[in-house]
């Protein structure tokens, strides 16, 4: 168990550097020791232990995340670099398992750069978890060191990630209840065309931002998004 | 190329026609107020006003009420959301007497606190994180495709005004965001279904050449080669000057 703190300018270069030499293929160790040193790191106004644990899922890792930082303001959390890079260093063997290919730098790396942001394994995870609550499931029902394509699709489509009715919606169609996972074939694309399959994730977003120049999508309930949807959806609605 | 088809007769709002009132406490947005002129537009006075603050994930909505009697939400709270001072705001009016709520006008993108780079620059600068990159040009989907420049934060204090960072950005952004306009997004004259950017720049670069760009397919690499040359000429006593001053160090 460790105090939560936040990596410094100088701690994020040599965590930032930790990643790029593992990626380059060199065996270093992660700088674990910046987690607690003040020439790398800075103590938080509040104290917040988070514990090094072993979680099934990004969804769990997510759920433990949103209830551990409730007592910061979600403002003071939104684009906090050295909080999520602390975290991520910290749960860098979970990220990035023994034996696995390094990803890119920033899965790990909280880059400033809001176009990257979805992309990081860990803030992407509570910022989604904590909007979303129960539906972000189809993003983070993954592997700890998976960003899947629900992730990839709808977390660079900021106009409609926020969107809790669309979410629930997403949820609603290729949510398995069943066997508590995305359902088979969701996100298909036929082998010939490389085109997405129909009714699948990527044609929902293309169906929906044909969608929001015409319609109020942002004030539709998720009933309505559904009946909104074209034909190819059907055997996906619940 | 990028087709936009206005089935629903849908209206672009001005710029000029919505006025924010931000209220601020200690320098942070609070809450806000907002008015629309509907007079250029007439729309409908029973459709509903939206209003949304956005920036990347951070989102609220308010419903302000009818076209015909906007009325003011009791809570207009933005304090909440990270990233206040980068707010935009999104007004929709929307009419829901067809089965969706159809939107029958938009604008996008609009300034919650109006700075000077707002009111004057078509090029709109983020400082932020580029890694290895000094700069870069996104086009921002939140604003329909808007060019944005991105610069390395650490140069913020050293951007501004400085004639070495203006000769070796501007020209070569201002030629890459021209061609995106014109072969991309095939804008090559002024419209009303043009997004407001689309216009300024073009409006822009035909002010600087004195010549519209060519119509139709023909390669445009020769008028733009041209209005980069004529916008660096118009500031070349101001680089005159700073090598001046440089070898005279």
């Amino acid at each position: 168990m460790a105090e939560l703190r936040k990596l410094n300018e100088h701690g994020r270069a040599k965590f930032l550097e930790y990643i790029s030499k593992s990626r380059g293929g060199e065996m270093v160790a992660p700088p674990l020791d910046i987690l607690t040193s003040d020439e790398y790191s800075e103590k938080l106004s509040v104290s917040i232990d988070i514990e090094l644990k072993d979680f099934p899922d990004r969804l769990s890792y997510a759920k433990y995340l949103t209830e551990k930082l409730s007592v910061i303001p979600r403002k003071n959390l939104v684009g906090n670099s050295g909080i999520w890079d602390w975290i991520s260093l910290m749960y860098i063997q979970k990220l990035h398992p023994e034996g696995s290919r390094w990803k890119e730098t920033n899965k790990y790396y909280c880059s400033s750069d809001y176009s990257d942001w979805y992309r990081n394994l860990t803030a992407f995870a509570w910022d989604v978890y904590s909007v979303h609550g129960e539906s972000s499931r189809v993003f983070l029902k993954t592997k700890m060191d998976v960003h899947n394509d629900f992730s990839e699709q709808i977390g660079s489509r900021q106009d409609i990630l926020p969107n809790k009715e669309f979410v629930k919606a997403v949820d609603a169609l290729y949510w398995n209840q069943a066997r508590q996972r995305q359902k088979e074939g969701c996100t298909a694309r036929d082998r010939e065309t490389n085109q997405p399959m129909p009714g699948t994730l990527n044609r929902l977003t293309w169906v929906l931002r044909q969608f929001s120049i015409t319609y109020d999508i942002n004030g539709m309930s998720k009933d309505e998004i559904l009946n909104l949807l074209p034909e190819e959806f059907n055997k996906w609605k619940p | 190329m990028i087709v936009k088809l206005n089935f629903t007769g849908r209206e672009r709002i001005l710029r000029e026609e919505i006025i924010v009132a931000p209220k601020e406490n200690g320098g942070n947005i609070v809450s806000f107020g907002i008015s629309l002129d509907n007079t250029r537009m007439g729309l409908a006075g029973d459709a509903r006003l939206i209003v949304e603050a956005y920036h990347k994930s951070e989102f609220r909505r308010f419903d302000w009420g009818t076209v015909a009697a906007p009325v003011q939400p009791k809570d207009t709270d933005l304090s909440g959301l990270g990233n206040s001072a980068n707010l935009k705001l999104r007004v929709k009016v929307v009419n829901y007497n067809s089965k969706h709520g159809c939107i029958i006008g938009e604008a996008e993108g609009i300034p919650i606190v109006e700075t000077e780079t707002d009111k004057k620059s078509i090029l709109p600068i983020y400082f932020t994180d580029l890694r290895n990159q000094v700069w870069r040009l996104t086009y921002n989907q939140e604003n329909e495709g808007e060019p944005v420049l991105e610069v390395r934060s650490a140069l913020k204090p050293f951007a501004k005004g400085n004639p070495e960072f203006f000769f070796n950005v501007y020209p070569p952004a201002l030629a890459q965001i021209l061609w995106h306009l014109l072969t991309v997004r095939k804008v090559r004259a002024e419209s009303d279904e043009n997004a407001d950017w689309e216009n300024n720049w073009l409006k822009f670069a035909v002010r600087i050449s004195g010549q519209n760009p060519p119509a139709g397919e023909e390669d445009p690499g020769e008028w733009i080669k041209d209005v980069v040359d004529t916008f660096c000429g118009k500031y070349a006593a101001i680089w005159e000057k700073y090598l001046h001053i440089e070898q005279g160090k």
